[in-house]
């Protein structure tokens, strides 16, 4: 897996490396744009106040992992403004996305979404979510065969 | 991530189960070279792990696609910009950092004026006479009751008894229960403080039968010659009973109402008393205190304390001629009754026992 460098253990804190990934994870995972960015902001509030030293990648992880748990995402998708925070590839239709969206659990969701779209270290997700490697390839496997059974559908 | 090796003695293949869970390793191309044989071999002998591999490489596609979204330099700058506001406003505030003692002072105060504004919002007075508020229900209730007389204009308004009291009943009752003597069966005067008839035409009237005479005229000479009483015409009978309105009160209770007292000596009191009862109800008297009209008083003493329409009020005289020389003097009180309705108060007692009583007096 391509790791990305988010240089996210900088210490003093730097806002913008964790802007994108929480905002691009909270608006897949919630398909709000007006939610994914408050919970961006709140999820960057909360880092702020851990202790310096702290591991702020697998914190990020876990704390926005666990606002999406809480968080009801089964509300009513808004992505009419898409264009305004978010650039999306030319080719990319969300009508698989939003198909998948309704029928995954959050679990696979949130591996697949770290994991394969963010693309951060498996070993910090897997910390952060306290589950096994196995645990999450096979989430991610699971999700990618649900998520490709709509896009095989499509073609 | 290390694998643990395949057995070789057999040679045997890889399940379409086990095969399907390596897809994920074999699309990301981390699979040992025999795993991956094994997988391959697998994928070309079932169609169904085909399609299950076409499915997760779409899905790595699609996924990689959304990997390349990017977000504005506006939507950045918003995250900041909130981001730093509601950061300065926690860091400005340092309310962790402030001294004890003003931290408790804040406390303090806005505790006084949530206090402050409750009291005020709150509608306290209510709250507290709720009670009195159930009070209230209870007056209605009183004000309903005065609204009888209203309704009823002539007969009705005689039979509310709870608007008149017996004068003179429960004290010498209560002398009569306690001292037992005949004394206490003679009438005292009237309480009512705005009545200012005088009492010189009441003893009079307890006097043996005279002459008819106006009794304003003989007890009270001067008073009569500036103001003559006014007397109901006299019948031609041998026993006249003479209406006597006090002058003085008639001027000072213009406003007020009246009242018809008297006090009348007969023969055979206990005889005489039922029939004089019998004909005031039949004109139409009602009692108008708490007792019956021709309540026995004391030994002797019978108590008429009633109202009836002033139309009878000539009838009734007659009546009481018959009986007795007595007289009936109107005096101001302050009830006014309604129009056409009297109010009488008299007694009628034993000549015997009253002669006896002067007796034993003197």
């Amino acid at each position: 897996m391509d790791n990305v460098d988010l240089k996210l253990k900088n210490d003093p804190f730097d806002v913008k490396a964790f802007v994108r990934p929480l905002s691009l994870f909270f608006f897949f995972s919630l398909m709000n744009e007006t939610k994914s960015i408050h919970y961006t902001i709140k999820t960057i509030e909360k880092l702020k106040k851990l202790k310096p030293g702290t591991d702020i990648g697998k914190m990020m992880i876990r704390i926005a992992s666990e606002l999406l748990t809480k968080s009801n995402s089964t509300e009513v998708y808004i992505t009419k403004n898409v264009g305004e925070f978010w650039i999306l590839p030319m080719d990319l239709e969300l009508g698989p996305w939003k198909e998948f969206h309704k029928k995954i659990s959050k679990k696979e969701l949130v591996s697949l979404l770290w994991g394969l779209v963010i693309k951060l270290p498996e070993d910090d997700i897997t910390y952060a979510l306290n589950i096994s490697q196995g645990t999450h390839r096979y989430r991610i496997s699971s999700a990618l065969k649900q998520l490709g059974s709509n896009t095989f559908l499509l073609k | 991530m290390e694998f643990i090796k395949l057995k070789k003695n057999k040679g045997r293949e890889m399940s379409d189960f086990v095969a399907n869970h390596l897809l994920f390793e074999y699309a990301r191309n981390t699979l040992d070279p025999e795993r991956k044989q094994s997988v391959e071999k697998a994928l070309e002998a079932a169609p169904e792990l085909q399609n299950e591999f076409i499915k997760l490489i779409n899905g790595i596609q699609y996924c990689e696609k959304l990997s390349e979204t990017l977000i504005n330099d506006a939507a950045i700058k918003q995250i900041e910009l909130q981001s730093s506001q509601v950061n300065f406003i926690v860091n400005r505030l340092r309310w962790h950092q402030w001294p004890l003692g003003f931290r408790w002072l804040v406390e303090a105060g806005v505790v006084a004026l949530l206090l402050v504004v409750v009291l005020n919002v709150l509608p306290l007075n209510r709250i507290i006479h709720l009670n009195e508020g159930a009070d209230n229900q209870t007056i209605v209730a009183e004000v309903e009751r005065k609204k009888k007389p209203d309704l009823g204009e002539s007969q009705e308004a005689n039979v509310e008894k709870p608007d008149f009291t017996d004068e003179e009943v429960k004290q010498p009752l209560a002398v009569a229960t306690k001292d037992k003597t005949p004394n206490g069966a003679k009438l005292k005067e009237d309480p009512v403080p705005t009545v200012t008839a005088p009492t010189k035409p009441v003893a009079v009237a307890t006097k043996p039968p005279e002459p008819p005479v106006s009794v304003a005229a003989t007890t009270t000479p001067p008073v009569s010659a500036t103001t003559p009483a006014v007397a109901i015409p006299p019948k031609p009978t041998t026993q006249p009973v003479a209406v006597v309105s006090s002058p003085v009160t008639e001027k000072s209770a213009k406003s007020t109402g009246w009242i018809y007292r008297g006090q009348f000596l007969v023969t055979n009191a206990e005889a005489v008393s039922p029939k004089i009862k019998d004909k005031i109800k039949e004109l139409g008297g009602q009692k108008a205190g708490e007792v019956e009209i021709g309540w026995l008083k004391t030994p002797n003493v019978y108590y008429f304390h009633f109202t009836v329409p002033e139309a009878k009020l000539v009838e009734l005289e007659a009546l009481l001629k018959e009986y007795s020389s007595g007289k009936i003097i109107k005096e101001a009180h302050p009830r006014v009754m309604p129009d056409g309705i009297i109010r009488m108060l008299f007694t009628v007692e034993e000549k015997a026992a009253d002669a006896k009583a002067a007796s034993e007096n003197k």
